[in-house]
């Protein structure tokens, strides 16, 4: 028959797991608001019992085997994969937005409008030439033409260098992100180690591969002593086994023959900014694949510098290989790159088809006359395109007659540019080679499968409205989807202070009553010790 | 379903955040009176609006150039109208001064009225609309028909032809030359000093045939100018017309495809506004309690 002191031992064993309990709702509702936080039970079990011959088996008491935190992985798997694709989407939706206010369509100060102005303008050259009103505005709106293009294509430019900017501080990101991973898998190690379980690591890790799944898609595995390792593209991000780092390239220049490449390593970049300048025949060779905004791996222990090596060498030691992402931020600033370049290239095409018809007529098919419109030695584009200087300080140096000796009233070339308007063209791989002028007419063929600058324009901002459109309505549905999985993960992991409330009016119920039991026992004992006997 | 705290705020605060984004585009939309702010936000209506536009503005373009041409025959016209008087009136003065019973003073009379008349010609000739000379051809600021010194008229201009584009890649040609004036090898000014001549001579014979028919000749060929100008001022006017029908049609497509409906917008945002209320009250019933109010 097991004493009263063994009964004692149940009661203070209720009172210590009550308080146990007491602890963990309370641990439970100071986290209500904390993100990522997995509402935490205890799971009470019954010792071992003692055995009473004769009697049987006598309950010992109640310990707490295991503190568990309810959390359903399959759903954060879910969540993580949802994440990634609204990360792309509204990266790309980000950038869009700022591409469509660059574009200001429809409006009266777009482009299309401007290039209707400048049609205008040589419409009424043509019928008073002999005004150099007429002319200087003509000179003025195809300025403002020519400023517009060079316009938009630095905003572009300047968009696209920005959203490199974005990705490198992603990629720093996800650096930070393997670092404080790798600390965490250390502190929860040791504890798996003693057989415990540290829930709140455990949910500060989870908070970082949510974090990083918005960023980038990525693997893990899971180590019987509890570690994580994640993976990207194969390798390795976090463990002992870290050979690779993710970096980005900030820029690649054609300086003469050579080619300086500028890698911004880990994403930092105070310290991380690398150039490293090869031939063109290397760059051709081996690292073509390397543009500006390209998301790359790289050996850690490159070198940042070596007096024994060239670059050339440093970068094949480096291992330096191209990592396109699935998903994620990375993602979506990447393809958005590639978009804004279209863009670009398309306006170039604009720039170089009217600079370049209009220019025929004006020159009457001769390269060596006065050109209207000038680039620069290797062409005309969006960037460079403008107004002739020349013309700028003598507008009678525009041929609006026929001849250079016309009679001054005559305005008929001036009006086959202005017919320009009506001309097709095919701008998408203009060739003013290919062009054909009547020298008779003054007008340059339509060309088979042509369409008018107008129609292009136009195709360039349904294209751009499309993409934006389309972007926009991804991240409203991958919000909708996501506010229902995370919902769900609510549901499952959140903590409901009402329940808490509740659950803590039952255990302080049950700690009363197990004090009230050493009570009892208590003066039990006073019976036995103090009343029995003399 | 396990409900919690938080995900009653999470949905709280998620619908009414759609509530508000529903109600800024509305408002956006009424205030600019336009559908379409930007090409995401309906890609085909924004580029069909952007086309209407462009072909707006283009017909613009062309109704000033019908509208310069119309001004330009107009002027024509009434100046071949004057020329034509001027030739009238000289005929008269031939047929007068084929008159063999006239004494050498009154032919010489008649003489100094023709001179007069050639003189008005040429400065009929010499007509111009907004600062250019009309009937020069390309020369267009030069005046193109003067008296020499031997009191001939004539014309210094060119045969050059000036076009106006009234519509898409069709053109038309609104001026007469000088040389259209003076005939075949400037045979008006021949004629003319011809009658002077005659008159000074006394040589009544040729003035009565052959001069008068000349002058005949000349008169049709101001009338038949003046029917090509009157065709030329039709078509134009045709033109202009048929311009501002299909200016009008445009501009109407243009507001149904970018313009809101006001009435209907209104009634939607007032909808929308009402569902942003009932969401916020709704809302503030639902997240306010807890089981710590009723624990005393």
């Amino acid at each position: 028959m097991a004493g009263i002191f063994t009964t004692f031992n149940t009661a203070r064993r209720g009172l210590y797991a009550q308080q146990a309990a007491v602890d963990t709702a309370s641990h439970n509702v100071a986290n209500a608001s904390t993100a990522g936080y997995s509402r935490q039970r205890v799971q009470m079990s019954a010792t071992s019992p003692y055995n009473s011959p004769g009697v049987g088996q006598i309950g010992t008491g109640v310990e707490v085997s295991l503190i568990t935190r309810i959390r359903d992985s399959y759903l954060d798997l879910q969540i993580r994969g949802e994440k990634g694709i609204l990360g792309e989407y509204g990266a790309r939706q980000e950038v869009l937005e700022q591409v469509e206010m660059i574009f200001m369509e429809p409006s009266d100060t777009g482009l299309s409008a401007t290039m209707a102005e400048m049609w205008n303008a040589w419409q009424e050259l043509s019928k008073s030439p002999e005004n150099s009103n007429a002319r200087t505005i003509v000179v003025q709106s195809a300025q403002t033409f020519a400023d517009q293009l060079n316009h938009m294509d630095e905003q572009l430019t300047t968009l696209k260098e920005d959203a490199i900017h974005l990705v490198e501080k992603k990629v720093y990101d996800s650096q930070s992100i393997f670092s404080q991973v790798n600390s965490l898998n250390d502190q929860i190690s040791r504890i798996v180690a003693k057989g415990d379980k540290p829930n709140d690591l455990l949910d500060q890790r989870d908070l970082l591969l949510d974090q990083l799944s918005s960023i980038t898609d990525f693997t893990t595995e899971e180590g019987t002593d509890g570690r994580i390792t994640i993976k990207i593209d194969g390798k390795e991000m976090t463990g002992s086994n870290v050979q690779y780092q993710m970096s980005i390239v900030r820029d690649v220049e054609t300086i003469g023959d050579d080619v300086k490449i500028t890698l911004v390593r880990g994403g930092d970049t105070l310290e991380g900014v690398q150039t490293f300048t090869i031939s063109k025949d290397e760059y051709e060779a081996n690292y073509k694949d390397l543009k500006a905004g390209e998301v790359i791996f790289n050996k850690t222990d490159m070198a940042k510098s070596d007096p024994l090596k060239t670059d050339l060498q440093l970068l094949n030691d480096g291992a330096v290989e191209t990592f396109s992402p699935n998903h994620g931020e990375l993602m979506g600033y990447y393809s958005i790159q590639k978009e804004v370049d279209s863009y670009k290239g398309q306006l170039d095409n604009l720039a170089e088809a009217i600079a370049g018809t209009v220019n025929m007529i004006h020159q009457a098919g001769d390269d060596t006359q006065m050109a209207f419109f000038l680039g620069d030695s290797d062409g005309i584009t969006a960037k460079n395109i403008k107004v002739n200087s020349e013309i700028v300080d003598d507008v009678y140096k525009i041929n609006a007659g026929e001849k250079s000796d016309s009679p001054t009233g005559d305005g008929s070339r001036a009006l086959a540019i202005a017919q320009l308007r009506n001309g097709r063209f095919t701008i998408h791989n203009f060739d003013k080679g290919n062009l054909n002028y009547d020298a008779a007419t003054m007008k340059i063929d339509n060309q088979t499968g042509g369409t008018t600058f107008d129609s292009y324009y136009k195709d360039i901002v349904a294209k751009l409205g499309i993409s934006s459109q389309q972007a926009g309505r991804m991240v409203d549905n991958q919000e909708s989807l996501l506010g229902q999985l995370q919902q769900r993960r609510e549901s499952i992991s959140g903590v409901s202070i009402d329940e808490e409330i509740a659950n803590l009016v039952q255990y302080q119920h049950a700690y009363e009553a197990n004090s009230k039991v050493i009570a009892t026992l208590t003066d039990m004992l006073d019976t036995l010790i103090n009343r029995m006997g003399v | 379903m396990r409900v919690t705290n938080k995900s009653l705020i999470d949905n709280f605060t998620r619908n009414v955040n759609r509530n508000l984004k529903n109600m800024s585009k509305y408002q956006e939309q009424l205030s600019s009176g336009k559908e379409v702010r930007r090409p995401s936000d309906d890609p085909f209506k924004a580029t069909r609006a952007m086309a209407l536009h462009t072909s707006i503005g283009q017909n613009e373009q062309y109704k000033r150039n019908i509208e310069d041409s119309i001004g330009w025959t107009d002027i024509t016209d009434a100046a071949l109208g004057n020329i034509n008087d001027d030739l009238q009136r000289i005929r008269e003065l031939v047929v007068k001064g084929s008159n063999g019973t006239l004494a050498d003073t009154d032919r010489n009379a008649i003489k100094v009225e023709i001179d007069q008349l050639v003189g008005d010609i040429a400065q009929i000739g010499n007509a111009n609309y907004d600062g250019r000379y009309i009937f020069g051809g390309q020369n267009t600021t030069v005046p193109p028909f003067e008296i020499d010194g031997t009191g001939a008229l004539k014309y210094k201009g060119d045969q050059g032809s000036l076009n106006r584009e009234i519509s898409p890649n069709v053109t038309m040609k609104i001026n007469v030359h000088g040389s259209n004036i003076m005939g075949n090898s400037n045979e008006l000014a021949k004629t003319l000093q011809d009658i002077t001549n005659a008159l000074a001579s006394g040589d009544t014979d040729s003035l009565s045939k052959d001069l008068l028919g000349k002058v005949d000749g000349h008169i049709d060929n101001i009338l038949r100018l003046r029917a090509e100008v009157g065709a030329k001022s039709n078509r134009l006017e045709a033109a202009k017309g048929k311009n501002e029908a299909e200016t009008l049609n445009m501009t109407e497509l243009l507001s149904k495809t970018e313009d809101i409906d006001f009435a209907q917008k209104i009634m939607e945002y007032s909808n929308m506004e009402n569902v942003y209320q009932a969401s916020l009250s709704t809302g503030a019933k639902v997240i306010q309690p807890s089981l710590l109010d009723f624990l005393r």
